[in-house]
């Protein structure tokens, strides 16, 4: 079976100081540190409890993980030492605010291989529209799933059954191959710590670098960014001291207890 | 200008006036230039009944569907209803459903799809949405052909008429067919209040805190207080707490009533976790932490002074 994951690398925004998000005009994120998008994070360790699952049913699994944009040698080391078999790397080119165009490049990268599955985060950041898994599937023809929390293979009737939720219920769900999977709160949300060994051994392995073919500009349609209107005022306690601040806040909690 | 307004089965019964206005605060710019709007809404709905009072003038379908149908199969049809009735914008109800479905058609149509929109720009045809959380803010142009949009479920509201006339409401049925795509095999209930995310009260923990003797102590108060207690992503790789108990966008979205926050900054993740609290205490020693901007109430308070003197209140001594 082949499954393949796509992710992305991101910034670390917990990382970003206050006053770098002041520069309307570029956000600096050079100098922070990188980490997989979140929800990314959840579809590699998917993939790899689903390997070892499958592995352990003696099936044959050849697992893929591949991103397009910025690349981390340190990130795809720890791909390669936490089980995957191939990373991929679609060309350095930072593609912000255009998901068809991340999409495209996935795409062109996984229509020959044809993966059986294809897992992804359900999106990378707070502000993201969530549209690369979505595009993806419609370009490759599967079937999309999204915020989903488990996937499983059912060996007997060689079928995916799929945990994801709404507002109300985790619904459990049977699916056909090939499919797209989004992992929204993923039952394992980080990637598995590498043995030291399997980290040295992974160090040895480079990410296959693919180079997308079609023209390379793309429009965003981004015009700029702007301060964000407050959509609350905050209402500032002042009290004479912090004793008075205290009283006000247990009396605001002992109402809601109430 | 033509406007489809979808709203999906997954609406609260008591939602929908709130989402009118919503729309209503949306379409402000258009209405102060007098633009001539024409509006066809979309209610789908389980029991194919009008789930509530018409809100706007022109068009209105109402669709029964079939339980449980699947998101794919329900956007196909959704697709084909949106091609048949061609507009520049077609904006879907701020729900879980709504989002689903409106990154399917704009997908499958190669439409422009911008989720998250603040409101409209007021000069050309451009939107304002999120893209930093709390952080920042993107105009984006609007394509000239066929765009979808999700707006923000909080943000500008206007009051408007629920007693249009001249309306006629067309009821439908979308042909039921059997699923086996996707068919469900167990549902389940997801369980009330037994997790951070359900709590009504919560006390969070940032980094603040300095140490985990403190946001052990916090917790202490927390339970003392009948609240859940949850951290930040780096209290939690600090390896204060469990990673099941981070708020944020790698962790719990939370829908507590009341929410305080101790020596949280508010990171752009943090704050994603946070966009359906109802009321949002803030307690940080910098006056220009983030949090601030997205709380109700704040205090600039060393907020492990604050702990004690809660702790003292609590047994007492003040």
């Amino acid at each position: 079976m082949e499954i393949a994951v796509c992710f992305k690398i991101v910034p670390d925004y917990e990382d970003v100081i206050p006053k770098d998000w002041e520069d309307m005009e570029n956000i600096d994120f050079t100098f922070v540190k990188k980490i997989f998008g979140c929800y990314d994070e959840a579809a590699l360790e998917a993939a790899l409890q689903m390997k070892d699952a499958l592995q352990k049913a003696g099936k044959s699994v050849h697992l893929t993980a591949v991103t397009a944009g910025e690349g981390v040698s340190r990130l795809f080391t720890a791909l390669y030492g936490a089980g995957f078999d191939e990373v991929v790397h679609i060309s350095d080119e930072k593609i912000e605010f255009c998901p068809e165009e991340t999409a495209k490049r996935l795409g062109q990268y996984l229509q020959p291989k044809k993966p059986d599955l294809i897992l992804t985060g359900r999106m990378t950041g707070a502000g993201d529209s969530g549209m690369v898994p979505v595009c993806l599937a419609a370009g490759m023809g599967y079937e999309w799933i999204t915020d989903v929390t488990d996937v499983s293979y059912n060996v007997e009737n060689d079928r995916l059954e799929v945990w994801n939720q709404d507002t109300q219920n985790e619904i459990c769900r049977v699916l056909d191959f090939p499919t797209v999977c989004s992992i929204g709160d993923g039952k394992h949300p980080y990637l598995r710590l590498v043995p030291l060994k399997a980290q040295m051994e992974a160090r040895k392995k480079k990410p296959t670098k693919y180079d997308y073919e079609e023209e390379k500009e793309y429009n965003s349609s981004l015009v700029r960014y702007k301060e964000c209107k407050q959509a609350t005022i905050c209402h500032m306690i002042e009290s004479e001291d912090i004793k008075e601040s205290a009283v006000w806040l247990m009396n605001v909690i002992s109402e809601e207890v109430r | 200008m033509r406007v489809n307004i979808v709203f999906p089965a997954d609406v609260g019964k008591s939602d929908y006036i709130g989402i009118w206005e919503r729309f209503m605060g949306l379409f402000a710019p258009f209405s102060k230039k007098e633009a001539s709007m024409e509006v066809r809404t979309l209610y789908l709905t389980e029991t194919g009944d009008l789930p509530c009072e018409v809100s706007a003038e022109g068009q209105v379908d109402c669709i029964g569907i079939q339980k449980d149908l699947s998101s794919g199969t329900l956007s196909k049809y959704l697709s084909g209803y949106l091609v048949e009735h061609p507009a520049e914008l077609c904006i879907f109800a701020p729900t879980m459903e709504g989002k689903i479905l409106a990154r399917l058609c704009a997908a499958a149509n190669k439409w422009e799809y911008y989720g998250e929109v603040v409101e409209f720009a007021e000069d050309e045809m451009q939107i304002i949405r999120k893209v930093y959380s709390t952080h920042k803010d993107a105009i984006f142009r609007i394509d000239a052909g066929r765009n979808v949009i999700v707006p923000t479920a909080g943000g500008e509201k206007q009051e408007c008429n629920f007693s249009a006339q001249n309306v006629v409401v067309n009821y439908e049925k979308w042909p039921e067919e059997k699923e086996e795509q996707g068919r469900i095999l167990k549902k389940i209930p997801k369980p009330a209040a037994d997790d951070i995310s359900k709590a009504k009260l919560v006390f969070i923990g940032g980094r603040g805190l300095k140490k985990k003797e403190n946001y052990v102590r916090l917790k202490e108060l927390a339970k003392k207080c009948g609240a859940f207690c949850g951290c930040t992503r780096p209290v939690a790789l600090s390896g204060w707490e469990d990673y099941s108990n981070v708020v944020g966008i790698s962790g719990n979205s939370l829908t507590a009533t009341v929410c305080v926050t101790f020596g949280v900054s508010g990171s752009a993740p943090f704050l994603y976790g946070m966009e359906n609290v109802g009321r949002l205490i803030a307690i940080n020693t910098d006056p220009d932490a983030p949090v601030f901007a997205a709380a109700q109430d704040g205090m600039i308070e060393d907020c492990i002074q604050m702990m004690e003197e809660m702790e003292k209140v609590m047994f007492g001594e003040n």
